[in-house]
């Protein structure tokens, strides 16, 4: 079983703008745990140096907000959440991705597509 | 008291955004987010967001200090250079003092003001597009 794996970036790359903001969809959320969550759905280790800029450019883009809540005496967390135009875009993207995903899967395994 | 390697990278971190023209608020939240999740995972901040210039390359490019710089030289030259040229003139047409260069006093006088203005147009053109920028920031 393949856990734990050590994913090609290139690869990455493309998957994590639609994943963060798929987790985000899921409800208020910060960065570490987004990190957590992609972590535990097998995506395998997101650094802050590629996920903080992430978040960064999603919030300029539009499609997230993001709110500082205090903690008990330390720098606080910065929570994110989806946007109505976020959404639409992350419906675009599920949508988009699935076939995206199969095409590719067919030419690499080299069996026809699904659908 | 001795600062943590935490404190240390994000003193750099502003400095090193500030003096690429970061707009100050979109800084500190920058900068409060990596407190933050290293306070959350203990991780070494280098391990986990690269050295300070590849994590400010994210957010802003090197060659904004570049330019910082070229501005600041040319600046100091354009106005201590044009008061003197213009001062000297000024003193030449006088009477008092020699010409400069052996230019005729008035052309010291316009030289000098242009220098002069030419660096009050640079100042004024650098803070616009400055504004302009940090308008641009959504955080």
């Amino acid at each position: 079983m393949v856990e734990n794996l050590n994913w090609p970036a290139e690869w990455l790359r493309g998957v994590l703008t639609p994943a963060v903001l798929s987790v985000v969809s899921d409800g208020q959320t910060y960065g570490y745990l987004i990190a957590q969550r992609l972590a535990d759905a097998g995506l395998g280790t997101v650094k802050g140096g590629t996920l903080y800029p992430l978040l960064a450019r999603l919030e300029q883009d539009g499609d997230v907000i993001s709110v500082w809540r205090e903690g008990q005496g330390g720098p606080g967390r910065k929570y994110y959440s989806i946007t109505p135009a976020g959404r639409q875009h992350l419906a675009a993207l599920r949508t988009d991705w699935q076939v995206f995903a199969d095409r590719s899967t067919a030419a690499i395994t080299g069996r026809k597509e699904h659908s | 008291m001795t600062s943590t390697p935490g404190e240390e990278y994000v003193e750099e971190l502003r400095e090193i955004l500030e003096l690429r023209d970061v707009p100050a608020e979109v800084v500190s939240q920058i900068v409060r987010e990596i407190q933050s999740h290293v306070a959350e995972s203990g991780e070494d901040p280098v391990a986990a967001f690269g050295t300070v210039g590849e994590y400010a390359d994210n957010f802003a490019p090197r060659s904004r200090i570049t330019r910082f710089w070229l501005l600041t030289v040319s600046s100091v030259f354009l106005a201590f250079g044009g008061t003197y040229v213009l001062i000297n003139g000024v003193f030449a047409l006088l009477g008092g003092g020699h010409d400069l260069w052996a230019m005729p006093p008035w052309i010291s006088v316009a030289l000098g003001a242009t220098g002069i203005a030419s660096f009050i147009v640079l100042i004024l053109i650098a803070g616009a597009r400055s504004k302009r920028r940090s308008h641009t920031w959504r955080m």
